[in-house]
C-alpha cells in the first residue's frame, strides 16, 4: 500500500515536472515567437491580463486617473478651472492653498473650458458627446447643454463675451454659439480636425488651428490650415496654409492683436529618413501670423536637443512673452516674443522659408527652458502674468511657475490615485521622447490621440515601401500588425527593428515595452463613430451600402468570386480576418509583399487609404486603384452604388459602441 | 548524527565563506570609490612638456596611480605594476574596472589592458601589430581605442576600432586619413572622437560624433581658429562638454556644440592638460602654472576659495585623471551594420545648395573621389539632388562640377559609410544646423547611381 502510494506519488511528481517543462518549452518558444526572438523575460501578463478593460484583475491592476488636459484661471485669479479628461470632470482648483474644491461631472471625454466674462459660468467641451455643458459657478452644477458639431475642442470667448466659437475636430467646422441664448447659430468650414481657438482682443479676428493636414496630392507636403474668421460677420475671412506643418493644437493672439502664434510640428515625411541627426525625422515649433498677413514657422528645438510635441501656447499680458508645453519633453519653452518679431518683420518671406528649417534659431528666441513633470498640456497664466500654471496630464499634477524668475515654485497634486500602474507608465511611455534620438519624437507625435497622423513616411530612407501611419485604437485582437502583417504582436511590432527603424536609440527595456504595450493595447480606443446611429441602426443610404458590401453577386446578377466578395477578407467585429492579401495595390516603389487586411472600424477617419496612403479618400480605393477588381469586384457599381457603399464603411464601429452605454447624442444634422 | 554534522558545518563555512567573498567584493569596490586615478610622468621625459598630448602618446615611463584624493603623493599606489609604460587610464560606467593603454616591455607595441579594481587583475585585451592606446567602454561592455594605422601611401594615421573584452570581434570604426583619437563618451551613446586631417594636408583638429558602429559620423565641434590640440572631453551633468583646448579650459553645451562655446570659469592662471567634472561647476583639473612647473591636479570649484591644489611634484607631471565612481551608462545604439554587404548609400537633398538660401545653379555633377582617385561621377537632378551607392569602409570626398567639369564646390571633408549605413546632407557645405526640407528628392525616384570601384 505505502509502496503504491509512493510509486503513485513519485510518478505524479514525474508527471507534473515532465508537465511543466514540456509548458515552459512551449512558453518560451511562444514568447520568443510573439517578440520577434529578442530576448525576453517570460511574462503572460502583458498580452493576455494587461490589456483586459473589464473583470476583476483589470479593476485591480488598474486605477481611474484624472489625466488633466486644459485648465484657464478665473478673472480674480483665485481659481482653476481643470478639465480632467479620463474621469469626464471639471475641477475647480484653489491654487493658493494646492487645493481641489470642487469636482463637477461633466460628458464625456471633456476637452476645454471657458470661463464667462461675468464669471458666472463656465463652458466645457465634450468632445466624445458633441455638446457643450453650462456650468452655473454660484451653485456648480450643470446648466444647460449646447449642441455642436462633433468632437468639439478648442474654445474662445468673443471679445464682448457674447459669442463662444467651438472647434468640432471630427466634422472640421467651428460652430459659433450666442451665450445668450445658449444656442448655435453659425457653422462654419475650418481646417482638417481643428483644435485649437483664440480672439484677438483687436478686431475680433477669431484665429482656429487645425491638427491634419488638408487633403494634398500624394508624396507633397502637409498643408495645415489655420482658419481666419472675421469675428463681426462670423464669415471665413481667409484660410492661412502652413506648408509642411501639422498637429497645430492650440493658438494664442497677443494682447494688442499684432500676431498670433500656433504650436505645430514640421514632419519631414517625403524625406528619405537615411539618419534622424540633425531633424531628419521630425521639427517642433512655432507658426507666426502678423496683423501685416507675413506667416512664419520657427522651431523650438535644437540640432542635439529637441523638444517634441508642443501642445499649448499663451501669451503674456504684456505681450511680450509667449510660454509654450512641450507636452513629449515635459518642458516648458519661455519665448521671448520682441526678438520674434523682429526677426519676422526683418526678413523676407523667402528667408523665413528657410529660417523654417533652422535648428539655431531656438538659441535667439528661447529665454529658458522649464522642467516640468510628465506630459504638460494645457497652459494657464494668471490674468496678471505672474503665474503660469502647467498641466501635466501623466502625473495628476499642475505645476506652477513664477514667470519673473522662470523658476518652479510649486506642484500643486489633484488628487488622482498615488499608484503608478503598469498602464500608466505605459501612458507615460507613449507620449513621451526620451525613447528616441535625441527625444526627436514620441510615439504620440506621429499618433495623437492614439491615432494616426495622416501621414505616409519614407522610413527605409530609400524612397520604397512607404508606410501610411496606421492607427493605434482598438488593437486588442486585431494581430498581425504593420501593413505586411511581419509582427505578430505589439511586443514585436515596438522591438529590436523598432529601435533600428524609427526609434533609432537604444530599444525600450523588456519592462518599459510590457508598460507600452498594455498602454497600447487597453487605452487606446476609437472615439464613437460620428456616422453611426445610435443601437447599431443604420441610415438608408448605409443599408444600400451594407447590401453591396455583403452582395455575392454583381449589379446584373452574376457570381462574385468568393475571393473577390468585400465580407471574405472584412468580416467579424474589426471587419478583418486578419490573413494576408494582394489587393493589387502593390506599386513599383514596394518590395514584393501581401498586405494584411486592415480593420475597419472608424475607418472614416484615417484618411488617407491603402498601404502608402496613395488613395486621398475611400472611393479612391476603387476609382483609382482597383481597375482590375483586384481590390473586391466594384468596377460594375454606379456612382451612386459607390456612394453608399462609402456611406456604410464610414458606419462601421466596434461591438462595444452600440451598446446603450456609449450611445450619444448624434447631432443628425451631421449625416 | 556526525554525518548531518558534517554537512551543517560544511553549509556554514560555505555560507561565511560566500558572505566573505562578497563583503570583500563590496569592501573592495567601496575602497576605490571615490579615489582619483591618473597618469604620472616622470618630468624628465621627452616631450612632457609639449602642450600637445599626441606627443605623450607613446612615452617610456609612465604609469597609472590611484590615491585618496587630497593625501600626499607619497601615499599613490602604482596600478600599472610591471609595466614599462601606460597611460590613458578610464573606469567603466560601474566604477570597477580600469582599461588604459600600455606597453608591458621596453619596444613592446602598445596594446589595451584591462585592470580590475577589486583584486588588481590585469588582463590584455588587444594583440595590435602597430600601437594601439586610448581606450574607452563603450555601452553593453565593448572597448574602443586608437589604432595606429599605416596605408598604401606609407601615411602613418590612428583609427577607431571596437573589441570585446577579451579581445575579440575586433572592427574599424572610422576610415580616413586622419588621426582619430577616442576623446569622450556622450551620454546619446555616440563616441566622441577628436580627428585632425592628415592627407592631402594637415588640417585642423575637430571632434566628431561617431556611431559605436562607425556609422553617421558627423562633425561634432570645431574651433573657429587653428588649434593646436583638443584633448579628452566630458559630459557633465548639465549636458555641457567640458575639455581643454590648446591649453585653456573650454566648454559647449551638448545641445548646440558649434555655436556655444565658452570658457570654463575658474580662477586659475596656467596651462591646463586635461579636465574631469566631478560635480556641477566642480572639476579636478591639470594644470601648471608657469612652463617651469610639472602638471599638478588641482580641484576647481565655483568660487576661488574651493580651489585646491591635490597633488603636485616636481619630479612628476600628473594628468588624465579620473575619479572612480560609477556613471550613467550612455545610450546603448542598435546597429544598422550588416557585415555581410559592402556598401552604403548616400542621399543628397540639393548639392547646388551652400548656405541657407544660397543656390548655385552651375553646378551639373558630382564626383566621388577617394585617396587619390575619381571613384565615380552622376549627374545632379534637376532638384540638385543624387542618390549613390558607396563602396562602405574607405575614405571619400565629394566635389560638385559644372558643365565644363570645374570644380563649384568642394571637395569635401573626408567622410565613409560602413556597410548597408544610409546618410544624407542638406547640401554642399550647408550650414551644419539645418533641417532638410520637407520635398521627395527627385533622385530617390531611381535605383541609387553606383559608384562602387
Amino acid at each position: 500500500m505505502n509502496k503504491k502510494l509512493i510509486y503513485g506519488l513519485f510518478f505524479l511528481a514525474f508527471a507534473l515536472a515532465v508537465g511543466f517543462s514540456a509548458f515552459r518549452k512551449w512558453a518560451v518558444n511562444h514568447a520568443t515567437y510573439m517578440t520577434g526572438g529578442v530576448p525576453h523575460p517570460i511574462n503572460c501578463a502583458p498580452c493576455h491580463i494587461y490589456p483586459e478593460r473589464d473583470g476583476i484583475l483589470a479593476n485591480i491592476l488598474n486605477e481611474d486617473y484624472l489625466s488633466p488636459l486644459n485648465a484657464v484661471c478665473s478673472s480674480d485669479g483665485s481659481a482653476l478651472y481643470v478639465i480632467a479628461q479620463d474621469a469626464d470632470m471639471l475641477l475647480i482648483v484653489d491654487p493658493a492653498q494646492d487645493k481641489v474644491e470642487t469636482q463637477i461631472a461633466v460628458g464625456r471625454r471633456p476637452h476645454s473650458v471657458v470661463v464667462s466674462k461675468d464669471g458666472k459660468s463656465a463652458y466645457v467641451s465634450n468632445q466624445w458627446d458633441n455638446n457643450l455643458y453650462v456650468i452655473d459657478l454660484a451653485s456648480n452644477t450643470v446648466s444647460d447643454t449646447i449642441l455642436t458639431g462633433a468632437g468639439p475642442a478648442g474654445m474662445g470667448l468673443s471679445v464682448n463675451g457674447q459669442l463662444l466659437y467651438i472647434a468640432n475636430t471630427y466634422t472640421n467646422n467651428i460652430s459659433v454659439v450666442d451665450l445668450a441664448s445658449n444656442t448655435e447659430i453659425k457653422r462654419l468650414y475650418g481646417g482638417n480636425y481643428p483644435t485649437g481657438v483664440a480672439v484677438s482682443p483687436l478686431d475680433n479676428q477669431v484665429f482656429v488651428s487645425s491638427q491634419r493636414t488638408l487633403p494634398v496630392p500624394f508624396r507633397t507636403e502637409p498643408i495645415t490650415e489655420v482658419t481666419v474668421l472675421n469675428g463681426k460677420n462670423q464669415r471665413v475671412e481667409e484660410r492661412l496654409n502652413f506648408r509642411s506643418a501639422h498637429i497645430m493644437e492650440n493658438i494664442a493672439v497677443s494682447p494688442d492683436g499684432d500676431m498670433a502664434i500656433t504650436t505645430l510640428i514640421r514632419p519631414k515625411n517625403l524625406v528619405p529618413s537615411a539618419q534622424i541627426e540633425r531633424g531628419w525625422m521630425i521639427n517642433h515649433g512655432i507658426g507666426i501670423v502678423t496683423k501685416e498677413g507675413k506667416k512664419a514657422q520657427l522651431l523650438l528645438d535644437e540640432p542635439n536637443a529637441f523638444y517634441a510635441d508642443p501642445y499649448d501656447v499663451v501669451i503674456h499680458p504684456n505681450g511680450k512673452y509667449a510660454y509654450v508645453s512641450h507636452a513629449g519633453a515635459d518642458m516648458i519653452s519661455a519665448i521671448d516674443l520682441d526678438v520674434v518679431r523682429n526677426i519676422v518683420s526683418q526678413s523676407s518671406q523667402h528667408e523665413l522659408e528657410n529660417l523654417a528649417n533652422y535648428l539655431g534659431m531656438s538659441d535667439q528666441i528661447v529665454l529658458k527652458r522649464i522642467k516640468t513633470g510628465a506630459n504638460p498640456r494645457g497652459l494657464a497664466l494668471s490674468p496678471d502674468g505672474k503665474t503660469l500654471y502647467a498641466v501635466e496630464q501623466m502625473t495628476d499634477h499642475i505645476t506652477m511657475i513664477d514667470t519673473e524668475k522662470l523658476e518652479v515654485v510649486k506642484t500643486i497634486d489633484l488628487g488622482g490615485p498615488s499608484r503608478t500602474t503598469v498602464t500608466r507608465k505605459g501612458g507615460q511611455l507613449f507620449r513621451n521622447a526620451g525613447h528616441t534620438f535625441h527625444q526627436q519624437y514620441s510615439c504620440y507625435t506621429c499618433h495623437p490621440d492614439g491615432h494616426e497622423d495622416g501621414l505616409t513616411y519614407d522610413l527605409t530612407g530609400s524612397g520604397r515601401d512607404l508606410a501610411n501611419v496606421q492607427t493605434l485604437r482598438d488593437l486588442n485582437g486585431t494581430a498581425p500588425f504593420k501593413w505586411n502583417g511581419k509582427n505578430v504582436s505589439v511586443y514585436m511590432q515596438c522591438g529590436m527593428r523598432f529601435s533600428k527603424f524609427v526609434t533609432r536609440t537604444e530599444s525600450f527595456s523588456p519592462g518599459d515595452l510590457n508598460s507600452l504595450v498594455a498602454y497600447i493595447m487597453r487605452e487606446l480606443t476609437h472615439p464613437p463613430n460620428i456616422h453611426a446611429l445610435p443601437g447599431g441602426e443604420l441610415t438608408e443610404a448605409q443599408k444600400r451600402g451594407k447590401a453591396i458590401f455583403e452582395r455575392t453577386i454583381t449589379v446584373d446578377g452574376r457570381e462574385i468570386p468568393e475571393k473577390d466578395q468585400c465580407i471574405t477578407c472584412h468580416n467579424g467585429p474589426s471587419y478583418s480576418n486578419f490573413q494576408m492579401a494582394d489587393v493589387g495595390s502593390l506599386k513599383d516603389t514596394d518590395n514584393p509583399t501581401l498586405f494584411d487586411s486592415p480593420n475597419l472600424n472608424n475607418v472614416y477617419e484615417s484618411a488617407p487609404y491603402l498601404h502608402d496612403g496613395s488613395a486621398a479618400t475611400l472611393e479612391e480605393i476603387w476609382t483609382v486603384f482597383n481597375p482590375n477588381d483586384t481590390h473586391g469586384y466594384a468596377n460594375d457599381m454606379t456612382k451612386d452604388q459607390l456612394n453608399d457603399l462609402v456611406e456604410y464603411l464610414k458606419s462601421l464601429k466596434g461591438a462595444e459602441y452600440t451598446s446603450d452605454q456609449l450611445n450619444y447624442e448624434v447631432n443628425k444634422s451631421q449625416l | 548524527m556526525s554525518r548531518s554534522n558534517n554537512i551543517f558545518g560544511i553549509f556554514v563555512a560555505s555560507m561565511i565563506l560566500s558572505l566573505s567573498v562578497l563583503w570583500s567584493g563590496c569592501a573592495s569596490q567601496q575602497k576605490e570609490d571615490g579615489k582619483v586615478i591618473f597618469t604620472r610622468i616622470p618630468a624628465i621625459s621627452a616631450n612632457a612638456n609639449s602642450p600637445d598630448p599626441q606627443s605623450l602618446k607613446y612615452l617610456p615611463g609612465m604609469q597609472i596611480v590611484i590615491a585618496d584624493m587630497g593625501t600626499s603623493p607619497e601615499n599613490l599606489r602604482l596600478l600599472s605594476h610591471g609595466f614599462f609604460s601606460a597611460r590613458a587610464p578610464e573606469v567603466d560606467f560601474d566604477g570597477l574596472t580600469v582599461v588604459f593603454s600600455a606597453q608591458q616591455n621596453e619596444g613592446d607595441i602598445w596594446q589595451i589592458w584591462t585592470l580590475h579594481l577589486a583584486d588588481n587583475t590585469v588582463t590584455q585585451v588587444t594583440q595590435c601589430k602597430y600601437n594601439c592606446t586610448d581606450p574607452a567602454w563603450l555601452p553593453g561592455g565593448r572597448i574602443a581605442y586608437s589604432k595606429q594605422q599605416l596605408n598604401e601611401k606609407g601615411l602613418v594615421f590612428h583609427a577607431i576600432f571596437s573589441c570585446l573584452q577579451d579581445g575579440t570581434d575586433e572592427v574599424q570604426i572610422t576610415f580616413q586619413p586622419h588621426e582619430d583619437f577616442h576623446t569622450g563618451m556622450l551620454n546619446d551613446g555616440r563616441l566622441l572622437v577628436s580627428s585632425k586631417q592628415l592627407y592631402p594636408e594637415e588640417g585642423k583638429v575637430k571632434y566628431l560624433a561617431v556611431h559605436p558602429d562607425g556609422t553617421k559620423a558627423e562633425l561634432f565641434y570645431e574651433a573657429s581658429d587653428s588649434l593646436q590640440y583638443m584633448g579628452k572631453a566630458w559630459e557633465t551633468d548639465d549636458h555641457r562638454l567640458v575639455f581643454v583646448e590648446s591649453g585653456a579650459l573650454a566648454t559647449v553645451r551638448f545641445n548646440r556644440p558649434l555655436h556655444s562655446r565658452a570658457t570654463v570659469e575658474h580662477h586659475i592662471r596656467g596651462t591646463f592638460w586635461s579636465i574631469f567634472p566631478t560635480g556641477k561647476n566642480n572639476f579636478i583639473a591639470s594644470v601648471k602654472q608657469t612652463n617651469a612647473q610639472t602638471y599638478g591636479l588641482t580641484r576647481i570649484g565655483d568660487t576661488p576659495d574651493t580651489d585646491e591644489p591635490y597633488y603636485n611634484d616636481e619630479e612628476y607631471h600628473f594628468i588624465e585623471p579620473i575619479v572612480v565612481m560609477s556613471r550613467p551608462v550612455p545610450k546603448k545604439l542598435p546597429s544598422i551594420v550588416m557585415t555581410d554587404r559592402s556598401t552604403g548609400y548616400f542621399i543628397c537633398m540639393d548639392a547646388k545648395r551652400s548656405e541657407p538660401g544660397a543656390i548655385d545653379t552651375s553646378a551639373t555633377s558630382v564626383q566621388l573621389l577617394g585617396l587619390d582617385e575619381v571613384l565615380g561621377e552622376t549627374t545632379l537632378e534637376e532638384d540638385g539632388s543624387f542618390y549613390i551607392e558607396v563602396g562602405a569602409d574607405r575614405p571619400i570626398r565629394f566635389q560638385t562640377l559644372n558643365e565644363k567639369g570645374e570644380v563649384v564646390n568642394g571637395p569635401s571633408s573626408w567622410m565613409w559609410l560602413r556597410p548597408n549605413e544610409r546618410r544624407g546632407c542638406v547640401g554642399c557645405h550647408e550650414d551644419r544646423e539645418m533641417a532638410p526640407p520637407n520635398v521627395v528628392p527627385k533622385a530617390i525616384e531611381k535605383a541609387p547611381f553606383a559608384m562602387i570601384k
